[in-house]
């Protein structure tokens, strides 16, 4: 009855993974960092605003180049068709976090200090173990702050999936109810269970089990305004990705949920936050 | 000749370029090197692998850091070569505003010079990879990621490459017949792969063409002599260099390739030199490279001590009330 609610790799519900960063080693840019949350390791470059071949003088241009550290290996004969589609919906994915990546930096940079410029961001993702937007959002972070590029406000991304929880299984409630009770019990029912949340997934919580898994979600917060520890100034960019509706539990997100699922972004963004200040204690 | 050279590798400014490229011609001549190494000195090498994983190694040598990264796949061979399996090189490098169009070029030579040294030097036998000849072979794709570039990327990409393919294990096959069993992890220890030896580059910068340096001679009567090759070239020495030459040793000595494509004639004993401090310094990058295999063995072992003393701690296994709650419950069902 008194069992804990724990991951299979020791954490709980509301628990982030170990986090590192190393920043200011790549000299030939103008800024880098190295960041992990867990497995998941990313390295960020920025070269800051510099003069760009381009045609639009009005403002800076953002050039975001995603690499993954390692490919999918070759294959001869009929498996050559499989490592070409693999190979596709890799780069689809890379294509998502380019866009994920310039929205963040269109809404932290200040582009309209440098006209006739681009600033080029180079990202590499030496391993993906679940959460890669948050924890590349982070790197990319670390790095326009080493290369001082003037931003609006510093920002942290975090992670959340949603799933249904264990109890109460909604299969039981068309066998149970009538025709006359149904829209009471289907309302009653889903304000009765909320969905459960995991902070910080790893890549095995991502893919879930096909049937209780209901939305992945990647929020971007900011810092707040008054430099309290304890709230964030809201939500800049974000992501959500639902499982089709046809399965079990697809299509069950409702506002409500959202809500919480941002409130807890907003309690895990300021953990993020005294991170950043703790690496950036200066030496003696 | 060393116009082109300039123009062919521009860096920020040109003038500080030209300005680099005769403080290190100077330097040369008094028999220096612009950071004070000696002319046979390695930068300072480090080699790490970064995540718990066995497949990803960085290697850094000085300022140059550069990431290889491993995947192993059982697939369906080639039809026109159904006995071997597929090993794969690609070299990548971030692209910036500053660099000119022949990086590309340079990359793209440096991923041939990789593939002519361990997959036609014999390093990794490609029909020891085949499991049923014609239906599944070991497919391996090695990528280097060049992070920064702060000359000699030649090197520090063959090392890195070495100490991935030495440190990876690949999963452990049962094959009975034509079915093949392909244990994971936690079932059985996955296998290294079958190194048959380790070639380790070096590359060397021949710092004036012969003509010059016999001109300089008659000019000059002094007993000082100037520095002729210079190992671990920096990127303003590579700029300043009349040629270079890469050659790679493994570790008992023997030369496995050769290299040199571009600038001036060099003579036979020039050769002859570089190949023998290559063979003195390839026991100590082995060396490194074997300390932190050795490191991160040691690492991984902690991490998972670590893992298995939170599950020690769960309120299951420790608790001593629990205990006769099962047979209790099991006295009561029968």
């Amino acid at each position: 009855m008194s069992r804990a609610l724990l991951r299979r790799d020791g954490r709980g519900h509301r628990e982030m993974r170990g986090k590192e960063l190393r920043t200011s080693e790549l000299t030939q840019f103008d800024g880098s960092a190295w960041y992990s949350q867990g497995l998941t390791t990313v390295v960020a470059a920025v070269n800051g605003p510099v003069a760009a071949r381009q045609e639009d003088y009005r403002k800076c241009n953002v050039q975001v180049y995603v690499n993954r550290a390692v490919r999918i290996p070759r294959a001869g004969g009929t498996d050559r068709l499989c490592v070409e589609e693999q190979r596709l919906e890799q780069q689809r994915m890379d294509a998502e976090v380019e866009m994920f990546l310039t929205a963040s930096i269109q809404a932290v940079v200040r582009l309209d200090q440098f006209p006739r410029c681009v600033l080029e961001v180079h990202v590499t993702i030496l391993a993906d173990d679940g959460a890669l937007l948050s924890v590349a959002t982070n790197a990319l972070m670390c790095a326009l702050l080493d290369a001082g590029v003037p931003c609006r406000t510093t920002v942290a991304a975090v992670t959340i999936v949603a799933f249904a929880p264990e109890d109460g299984s909604p299969v039981t409630a068309p066998t149970t109810t009538t025709t006359k009770a149904a829209p009471e019990a289907s309302s009653l029912l889903s304000s009765s269970l909320p969905l459960a949340l995991l902070l910080d997934p790893t890549r095995v919580e991502e893919v879930g089990d096909g049937v209780r898994t209901c939305a992945t979600a990647t929020f971007v917060l900011s810092n707040s305004v008054d430099g309290s520890n304890n709230s964030s100034g809201g939500v800049l960019v974000s992501q959500l990705q639902t499982c089709p509706r046809s399965s079990m539990h697809g299509g069950r997100m409702s506002s409500k949920d959202l809500v919480g699922m941002v409130a807890l972004a907003e309690r895990a963004a300021v953990s993020i936050f005294s991170f950043f200040r703790k690496c950036n204690v200066p030496l003696e | 000749m060393m116009a082109h050279r300039c123009a062919f590798q521009t860096i920020a400014s040109p003038a500080l370029t030209q300005r680099e490229v005769e403080f290190t011609k100077s330097a040369w001549i008094a028999g220096l090197r612009p950071d004070q190494r000696g002319a046979q000195q390695l930068r300072e090498v480090n080699v790490d692998f970064p995540l718990l994983s066995r497949d990803v190694s960085c290697v850094r040598c000085g300022g140059t850091i550069v990431t290889a990264a491993i995947a192993c796949e059982l697939v369906e061979p080639f039809p026109y070569r159904p006995k071997h399996g597929i090993i794969d090189f690609s070299v990548r490098q971030p692209y910036t505003e500053r660099d000119s169009s022949a990086k590309t070029a340079e990359l793209k030579k440096l991923t041939a010079f990789l593939e002519r040294l361990i997959k036609g030097g014999g390093v990794v036998d490609t029909e020891g990879l085949c499991v049923l000849p014609g239906r599944r072979v070991w497919s391996i794709s090695v990528d280097v990621t060049v992070l920064n570039d702060e000359g000699n990327v030649t090197d520090v990409a063959v090392w890195a490459t070495v100490a991935v393919l030495l440190h990876y294990r690949r999963p452990e096959l049962t094959i009975r017949g034509d079915s093949v069993i392909l244990h994971p992890t936690h079932e059985r220890d996955p296998v290294p792969l079958s190194i048959h030896h380790t070639p380790l580059s070096f590359s060397f910068a021949i710092t004036m063409a012969p003509g010059d340096r016999n001109r300089l001679a008659r000019g000059r009567r002094d007993s000082q002599e100037a520095l002729e090759v210079v190992v671990d070239p920096t990127f303003a020495e590579a700029t300043a260099a009349s040629s270079s030459v890469v050659v790679a040793v493994n570790a008992e000595g023997q030369v496995c390739s050769v290299s040199k494509s571009e600038g001036s004639c060099i003579h036979l004993d020039e050769v002859n030199h570089c190949m023998e401090t290559a063979s003195l310094l390839a026991p100590h990058i082995l060396s490194l490279i074997r300390d932190a295999m050795a490191a991160h063995d040691k690492r991984r072992q902690e991490a998972l001590k670590r893992m298995f003393l939170w599950a020690q701690k769960r309120s299951g296994v420790t608790s001593e009330a629990t205990e006769p709650e099962p047979a209790k419950k099991l006295k009561t069902e029968t």
